[in-house]
């Protein structure tokens, strides 16, 4: 057999145009018509968020490359200029889409459901004209800042994502301007929309229509000449950048971390624009002062057709009323194991319990730190925290049990992308109450979800730990599909705590019993239980790999994957964005299937199962198969061992591979499809597991009680090889 | 609440800080270890190159402490322990730096002497299952310190020697930055500890081949366990052994040149301790390898819950500390049958006096290991025998006695036959209950020594009790006991004024 170089560039997609691929799925949401409407609107202002975020950090990063002469290519080949040329041309009709979409499909929906959104001011009825007017004068007027620009005035700071309106003045013949004559010719002016007042404002409605509303922007430009009193207001458009905004934070000389961030966030708003969207039809020498002054190349303007910056869709989601036009508001269901009232640990102590959110609720999460807080038996409660909602009850838990004498030890990971602000205050507060904050860990990120609870009961030292797959954050558990186990395991006990002591800085254990922690040891661990299905299906016997995760784009695993593939492993991929991999291609990857799930809840499990021999070995965590998981955060992977739980978390691996409905298949020409359903019966994972979970009976699921012994009648061969 | 104590137990090495917690449960006889923490210091450097800690140093120690304090204090320890590494004691201001951290931490360290530092972490290994297979065979113990390499030979179950070589990780790796540069320096190094380690093989092992070589250093097991997932065998062959060094050998280069991630590493002391490791397995000729991996916090616990009668031990260490005795009287060529009868005679009238000298067991062990060193600096002179007996003792070392009780053995040898023991002489040793533990041992071994005088083991069947303020001592003998009794009564004024009762000789004419 030829020997196939697993790296070739070929067998690769580039990580950018891969995720610009999952924000096109997220759009065929927003294009779906067997979906409400407002559901529809959402997926288009996701769509949008993802979009700036996407620019903000990924472009940005690739413009630093090409500023600082970097010429090495990705994993596909390409250099990072070529990236960037790649990325506006598929983004450009990327936003094309997107505006078709809201114009022609969501709009006139809109309208037939009775909700008007006047495009333009020129549009509005005389009533509502009088209204947006006053409303103006009041509200509007006295937070406007216009800056003119002229020789004494330089070209103002735009502030990054913020949308603003571009003029073109000239002076009024009559006007009492004491340097009347020297500035005949045109001039530039910007005013910004202010971000505190809403996007989306409500006004009067015209018959036929239940609500109406009007932008913010198209208000001002409506009444942009009463802003420059002494000029003639030639003509006014919207436009928005997108600056630079990685953070390139040198730790090694940031003593203090927290500072550092604090002048970071400042510094965000100077970097390079990467990106200038401005309204379609705009005027040309309008459009080139803005491109000059902004220095922003011809390829990065983005002329676009409707309202610049889609996420106020998000508002008009939320409108109240309408219930016919959203999904019906889903409710997440108890655990079976854990009713509102018992007492956790008890719970615990009965056996492992697995959590399945949203579909379940996550309020034994927060109870679980609620109670280790007023717990008289809990000596200590160590936590890490990422992503936190503002108001977290998890937040306020453990400043209680700081209070109350209980050693509390936070790590708050401060480096979680534009929460910084957010999570500075929190820290503060915590640390106020007496808990050890830990502000992460130099050079790495800690991306792990662990919380440890020690407890001293009658038998001794006792330790509760729940690991996750996402964040503490009781707001976004309500709409992120993640796992968690809680156990009271010895062995995973002992390596929750020796997380914390070498998050706290003390030196790592000789040995890890259970869990399986990057960056050190975990890119290998991968690559071990790769080989071990290779080494199976080499000899013959059945091999299988079935994942689940966010993104896939370490090279390392995709060429293990590849060698696993023509090997005979059967493998199956849930990746719902970034998936570097490709399938199909003869020799190399005709074994390997992709598919991703883009449903109502945001896919964030990451479940990794190896059939290895029968012997099923299935893990959960907090990584993905980037590079930056594997080698640059800390990251923690557990094994699910108890019987009932694996049958849990295989049986969710099931049913998304069934996923018809709201999964797309990832093809050899690299397109992303829905399956055939003929002959299928119709499956939408997620709908399932909302049923499954309302189904459950909380009486009889008490695994504990149905466990199985199972006796050993002879010592077959393969247990003695093994003593 | 079950009987379950809970300890903490801090080790500041010389470049590393401790803390583990255990649970001792007497239910099943066994220490848990419920949470460890490990820090690096730079304290071999600082003591290296400056012959005294840093001021960074120190307050890198004094936070870790604090942290660790605070820690012990989370889990509620019932008591705790907290003990520097002897090499603390080479700093010039080591009474400065205990008591900065007594002030800003409230800890009250204490430094162990070399033999004591070794002794916990033997007790540790002691109480492994295994134990007791090893040493009743023939049995090599290392140790690598951060500042000396300990070897102890076991044979038949007893100690033979315990040896301390200053040579330690540390200095092997400041060797291997100086010597690093130059083309041949890491053979120099190796050339250096080979000599050190010859010296011992070629003075205790010259034809003896120890089955077992025992590693007391975790370095090792914690890379074999990491880097190749060793799973826990109690031993390893030689072979299998050199096998692992070599490949270890190979990816800690890999590591130096910056291309894998060995082991988290960051002050370059794992590389030293693999060559001193190296070295010293490719020297020693044994058969198999055995890796406990026990610590100095271990030792620590036990010694407490041995000591509070939570825990019982398998093993017999005051047996460890007698056979080192033997050992080194028969190294200075003792006579032995005397120092037998000795052994003897002061035993039986330490039991029989129990309850003029309140002594307890403890004693009893120093006094007989007073008995059975306390003529060996006969071998180096014999008019000047006391002195040299003390300084022999003093540089020898004695696994399970702690400074303090050997310090006792070589006073009490030293003294044997000086007639003035006022407290004034001696109070630079000793305190004023320790002094009257040692007039006690030094009254009973001269009477010992009185009744053997002739080194002929005269006295049989002797047997002794107290009545009436009277030691009687009766005993049968076939010889003349005139030089024995004549030179008896100076000994017994001095026991009857220590002890209040006066020794006896009765004859009994066979």
């Amino acid at each position: 057999m030829m020997k196939v170089d697993y790296n070739n560039y070929k067998y690769y997609e580039n990580r950018e145009l891969s995720w610009l691929k999952f924000n096109q799925r997220i759009l065929f949401e927003a294009r779906d018509k067997n979906i409400p409407i407002l559901e529809r609107l959402k997926f288009l202002s996701i769509t949008a968020s993802n979009l700036d975020e996407f620019f903000m950090v990924r472009v940005a990063s690739l413009k630093d490359m090409v500023n600082a002469g970097y010429k090495k290519p990705d994993l596909a080949g390409m250099n990072p200029e070529e990236q960037i040329a790649a990325i506006h041309d598929v983004t450009k009709k990327f936003v094309a889409t997107q505006y078709s979409t809201y114009n022609r499909s969501l709009i006139p929906l809109l309208n037939q459901a009775g909700i008007q959104i006047v495009s333009c001011h020129e549009e509005l009825s005389e009533r509502q004209a009088t209204y947006v007017d006053r409303y103006f004068e009041e509200t509007i007027y006295p937070v406007l800042t216009p800056l003119a620009v002229d020789a004494a005035r330089p070209f103002p700071l735009i502030r990054n994502k913020s949308l603003n309106i571009a003029a073109l003045i000239t002076q009024k013949e009559k006007s009492t301007h004491l340097f009347k004559g020297k500035n005949k010719g045109l001039e530039f002016a910007t005013v910004q929309v202010p971000s505190v007042l809403p996007r989306l404002v409500s006004i009067p409605t015209e018959s036929g229509y239940k609500e109406s509303f009007i932008l913010l922007e198209q208000i001002i430009e409506k009444n942009i000449d009463r802003l420059f009193l002494n000029y003639n207001v030639q003509c006014a458009f919207p436009y928005r950048i997108m600056r630079n905004a990685d953070l390139p934070i040198d730790e090694d000389d940031a003593s203090d971390l927290l500072k550092e961030i604090q002048k970071q966030l400042k510094r965000r708003q100077w970097g390079e624009v990467i990106r200038l969207e401005v309204e379609e039809h705009v005027d040309p020498s309008l459009l080139s002062t803005l491109r000059h002054n902004l220095n922003v190349p011809k390829e990065a303007i983005y002329e676009i057709s409707g309202p610049i910056d889609l996420t106020f869709l998000m508002k008009l989601y939320g409108i109240p009323g309408f219930e016919e036009l959203r999904y019906p508001p889903y409710t997440p269901q108890l655990n079976p194991r854990i009713a509102p009232g018992d007492n956790i640990f008890d719970c615990i102590s009965k056996g492992d319990i697995f959590l399945h959110h949203p579909y379940e609720t996550f309020d034994p999460v927060v109870e679980f730190i609620a109670q280790a807080a007023k717990d008289p038996g809990v000596l200590a409660i160590k936590q890490t925290l990422y992503r936190v909602s503002g108001h977290s009850p998890i937040i306020a838990a453990l400043a209680r049990a700081a209070e109350g004498g209980k050693q509390v030890t936070v790590l708050v990971e401060l480096k979680a992308r534009f929460d910084e602000e957010n999570n500075i205050v929190w820290a503060k507060k915590l640390e106020q109450a007496g808990c050890h904050v830990i502000y992460g860990l130099v050079g790495l990120k800690t991306h792990s979800k662990i919380a440890l609870v020690v407890r001293r009961e009658e038998d001794g030292i006792k330790r509760y730990v729940h690991l996750g797959t996402g964040n503490y954050n009781d707001s976004t558990a309500k709409t992120y599909t993640d796992c968690g186990i809680f156990t009271c395991s010895e062995l995973i006990g002992e390596d929750a705590t020796a997380v914390f002591n070498m998050l706290s800085g003390y030196s790592e254990p000789a040995v890890w019993n259970k869990l399986i922690v990057a960056p050190i040891w975990l890119r290998k661990k991968f690559n071990q239980l790769i080989e071990r299905e290779i080494k199976h299906a080499m000899e013959g016997k059945e091999a299988r790999i079935v994942c689940k995760m966010n993104s896939l784009c370490d090279q390392k695993i995709i060429a293990k994957l590849y060698e696993a593939s023509a090997a005979g492993v059967e493998i199956y991929l849930v990746v719902r964005g970034i998936c570097c991999l490709k399938t199909g291609i003869p020799g190399v990857s005709d074994n390997i299937h992709v598919s991703s799930i883009v449903g109502n809840f945001l896919e964030h499990s990451r479940i990794f199962y190896f059939y290895n021999d029968g012997l099923e070995d299935i893990y959960m965590g907090s990584a993905d198969w980037m590079p930056r998981n594997l080698d640059r955060r800390v990251e923690i992977i557990f094994p699910v061992e108890d019987d009932a739980i694996k049958s849990r978390v295989k049986h969710i691996l099931d049913v998304e591979l069934q996923d018809n409905l709201k999964a797309y298949h990832l093809m050899p020409d690299g397109e992303y499809h829905r399956p055939d359903r003929r002959g299928h019966r119709a499956v939408s994972s997620q709908k399932q597991f909302c049923e499954e979970a309302m189904k459950k009976d909380t009486s009889n699921t008490t695994h504990w009680q149905e466990r199985k012994f199972i006796p050993i009648w002879a010592v077959s061969e393969e247990s003695e090889e093994e003593t | 609440m079950k009987n379950i104590k809970t300890f903490g137990a801090i080790y500041i090495g010389t470049y590393e800080v401790q803390l583990k917690i255990f649970e001792i449960r007497s239910d099943s006889n066994g220490l848990r270890e419920i949470d460890c923490l490990r820090t690096r210091t730079e304290l071999a450097r600082d003591i290296f190159y400056h012959k005294k800690v840093s001021f960074e140093t120190l307050q890198n120690l004094i936070l870790a402490l604090n942290d660790m304090k605070n820690t012990m204090k989370t889990y509620k320890v019932d008591d705790y322990g907290i003990h520097a590494g002897y090499a603390l004691k080479s700093a010039e201001n080591v009474y400065f730096v205990l008591d900065q951290i007594r002030l800003h931490c409230g800890l009250h360290v204490t430094i162990l002497s070399n033999s004591e530092q070794r002794f916990l972490s033997y007790q540790a290994t002691a109480q492994a299952p295994a134990f007791e297979d090893l040493v009743s065979d023939s049995a090599i113990m290392a140790d690598i310190g951060g500042s000396s390499l300990q070897l102890t030979l076991f044979e038949k179950g007893k100690i033979v020697t315990t040896q301390h070589i200053m040579l330690g990780a540390f200095r092997v790796r400041e060797n291997l930055k100086r010597l690093g540069q130059k083309a041949d320096g890491r053979e120099q190094l190796y050339d250096m500890i080979r000599k050190e380690i010859g010296t011992f093989t070629n003075m205790f092992l010259r034809e003896k081949k120890p089955k077992y070589l025992i590693m007391l250093n975790d370095q090792l097991l914690t890379v074999l366990r990491q880097m190749y997932s060793y799973k826990e065998k109690h031993f390893l062959t030689k072979d299998e052994m050199l096998h692992y060094l070599k490949k270890i050998g190979k990816d800690v280069s890999y590591t130096i040149s910056g291309q894998g991630q060995l082991i988290d590493d960051p002050d370059e002391m794992f590389l030293p301790f693999f060559l001193l490791s190296d070295t010293l397995l490719h020297q020693m000729d044994f058969d198999k390898i055995y890796l406990p991996g026990a610590s100095v916090p271990e030792g620590m616990a036990l010694e407490y819950a041995y000591a509070h009668r939570y825990l019982k031990t398998s093993h017999d260490f005051e047996q460890d500390v007698l056979s080192a005795a033997w050992c080194i009287a028969q190294r200075y060529s003792s006579y032995h049958p005397h120092l037998k009868a000795m052994d003897k005679m002061s035993t039986m009238i330490f039991d029989a006096t129990k309850k003029q000298h309140g002594l307890k067991k403890r004693e009893k062990l120093i006094l007989r290991t007073a008995a059975i060193l306390h003529d060996c600096g006969k071998y180096i002179s014999l008019s000047e025998s006391p002195q040299c007996s003390y300084t022999i003792i003093m540089s020898s070392e004695i696994l399970g006695l702690t400074h303090k009780e050997r310090e006792m053995v070589a006073m009490i040898a030293a003294y044997n036959h000086r007639d003035e023991i006022t407290f004034d002489l001696v109070n630079d040793h000793f305190t004023e209950a320790e002094y009257l533990v040692f007039l006690k041992l030094l009254a009973i071994l001269r009477v010992a020594n009185a009744m053997d005088r002739s080194h002929r083991q005269k006295f049989k069947n002797m047997s002794m009790n107290v009545s009436k303020n009277q030691l009687i001592i009766s005993i049968e003998s076939e010889d003349s006991i005139t030089l024995e009794k004549g030179l008896f009564e100076e000994k017994a004024d001095f026991f009857q004024s220590v002890m209040a009762v006066r020794p006896v000789i009765r004859e009994r004419r066979v």
